[in-house]
């Protein structure tokens, strides 16, 4: 549904294009855009191509200008064409409340209707892609998009696609940083003591 | 929303109002000369605010004036959203929270998972909590003394006392719980929910089981009131409900309101809190939990509590709403991928507690799909 863009980064480097290549690393960067859609707006489309690589978690309508992008970087003969689309009829954000026998238990929001109360689903593991599979735990975040995937032999099909966010680790120097700064509010009451005890 | 066209209470009645729209919960109470207190806190989806702030201003009271305490039972987004308002709005009033969640161990566990989740839709907990602080660091500023507004609740804690000058009738408020025993092991289990290095930046885990959270007394002239919180049975005598009950410290009497602990759940139930610190047939008020593996409460959950009371109200059903239908593909077809799929949240149910000055009944006031169980 979307590409990941480190090989054309890859090529980007290589020529030496660092204008181009700071945009293909905002397609590359793990963090995905979440616009509030109106629900009169035009349909989202995905595009998805024979040699693009398992679904990374970047969703943005500029998906489909990538493959002209990616085109200008990749070796002769190894061009990316469309092979398929995928129209999202609806599209939630969703985090992991519960993992239990092989069936998760996630909170969602409507992404493209952000007045909706929030929901809660549960659904098989097996409904994800084994890539995805690992990174199912409590406070995941992840996609699910549920629409229409138009095949290149003209056939549509409706799919449903959980998408799991390859989520940023913790650093040892931001965990110091945090114990560092951190501010308890009992501060504000030893404080005060410090200063009532002060001659 | 519609609050039973409620106008306010008198000077000399007491009313305790419970609010919950399926995933979330508020207690209000007032104790006499105008004098308000609120629990815990849940936000109205149409208005975005604060329930407690909608309520008082529905009945022509200014929060800022008449609020004089505002209470977190423990740090749950179901328990805690909105409160940073209530504490920005209502500036003279005392903010009360578990002990525990006032230290170093819990500031980290806040700031490392406030704003650091990748989605600032989903909120723990954590937000609401760093946003109070910001706004009480902020407050307290440069000032010397500092204003008296934070207290720490503990087990067998006199919070306040109201007596003199016109009230009506003299009104004091307890803590009965975290434990020392609860503070401890709530300090090392922070330690241990903190992140590690290399592991994903997922939401904050929960403390469970809930042996944190704070839960109140009230005695209002005559008349006691039980908070319960989410507070915990006790996997021994030193923590939750066991430990309170165990007390030797605890106010005596038994109240003729109870908020049932942990939205009516077996997780708090303890039979000799029902036994020991309530009256036979006390008015017992639920919000439910619509959220998790099991919505709270469930049917045995609520068997249970009827063994000691036929009067039980709830706020709202706790099995949920079915989602809106908007798009029929879609919706027909997400119904053949996932097992399960429901609203967390309804309108916003209200159960209002009004004892007039000499009454021998109480009035119950239920408006918004809360009922009688």
């Amino acid at each position: 549904m979307s590409y990941d863009t480190t090989l054309a980064v890859d090529f980007a480097e290589e020529s030496a294009d660092s204008s181009l290549k700071k945009e293909l690393e905002q397609f590359a960067s793990p963090v995905y855009e979440s616009r509030v859609f109106e629900p009169d707006s035009t349909l989202e489309t995905y595009v998805q191509t024979k040699e693009s690589p398992p679904f990374s978690p970047v969703l943005s309508k500029t998906d489909e200008i990538l493959p002209q992008k990616i085109n200008r970087y990749m070796p002769k003969g190894a061009k990316l064409k469309p092979e398929s689309r995928f129209i999202a009829l609806r599209k939630w954000e969703g985090v992991v409340v519960e993992v239990e026998n092989d069936v998760c238990l996630a909170r969602i929001r409507d992404l493209m209707r952000e007045d909706e109360a929030e929901e809660e689903i549960t659904f098989p593991i097996d409904e994800l892609s084994k890539s995805d599979r690992p990174l199912v735990a409590k406070g995941s975040l992840f996609i699910w998009l549920i629409g229409y995937s138009d095949k290149a032999n003209g056939q549509r099909i409706r799919e449903s696609c959980f998408i799991f966010r390859r989520l940023p680790s913790w650093k040892q120097d931001e965990i110091d940083k945090i114990k560092r700064e951190s501010r308890p509010l009992a501060d504000l009451l030893n404080d005060e003591e410090k200063t009532l005890l002060r001659p | 929303m519609n609050f039973a066209n409620l106008e306010a209470p008198k000077d000399d009645e007491i009313e305790v109002s419970i609010f919950g729209p399926g995933k979330g919960e508020c207690v209000i109470a007032h104790l006499g000369n105008n004098d308000w207190i609120v629990v815990d806190s849940c936000v109205s989806r149409a208005s975005k605010k604060p329930i407690a702030l909608e309520y008082l201003e529905s009945l022509g009271i200014p929060p800022d004036q008449a609020v004089k305490l505002i209470a977190v039972s423990h740090w749950h987004d179901d328990h805690i959203k909105g409160t940073s308002q209530i504490v920005r709005t209502c500036k003279d009033a005392n903010f009360v929270c578990a002990s525990a969640l006032l230290q170093n161990e819990f500031a980290q566990f806040v700031e490392s998972y406030s704003k650091r989740f990748m989605s600032q839709k989903y909120d723990s907990g954590t937000n609401e909590f760093a946003a109070i602080t910001e706004q009480l660091f902020t407050e307290y500023a440069g000032k010397r003394p500092y204003p008296k507004r934070l207290i720490w609740a503990a087990a067998n804690k006199r919070l306040v006392v109201w007596d003199g000058g016109a009230r009506p009738f003299p009104v004091e408020l307890y803590s009965l719980s975290p434990s020392d025993a609860a503070f401890s092991l709530a300090i090392a289990e922070f330690r241990k929910l903190m992140p590690q290095p290399g592991t994903p930046k997922r939401q904050a885990p929960s403390l469970s089981p809930n042996i944190v959270s704070a839960a109140f007394w009230i005695i209002a002239g005559n008349f006691n009131i039980l908070l319960g919180g989410d507070l915990d049975k006790g996997s021994n005598r030193d923590l939750g409900w066991r430990a309170v009950i165990d007390s030797t410290a605890r106010p005596s009497g038994r109240a003729s309101i109870v908020k049932a602990p942990h939205h009516g759940a077996e997780s708090g139930y303890y039979a000799p809190m029902w036994q020991k610190m309530t009256e036979p047939d006390a008015v017992s008020l639920i919000a439910p939990f619509s959220g998790g593996v099991r919505p709270l409460p469930s049917d045995k959950d609520i068997a249970r509590i009827k063994k000691h009371t036929r009067k039980i109200f709830i706020t709202a059903d706790p099995k949920g709403w079915s989602p809106k239908r908007r798009d029929s593909a879609a919706d027909k077809f997400s119904s053949t991928v996932v097992l399960t799929r429901r609203r967390v949240e309804g309108q916003m149910g209200h159960v209002c507690v009004r004892i007039p000055r000499g009454a021998k009944e109480m009035q119950i006031h239920l408006s918004s799909g809360s009922k009688s169980l």
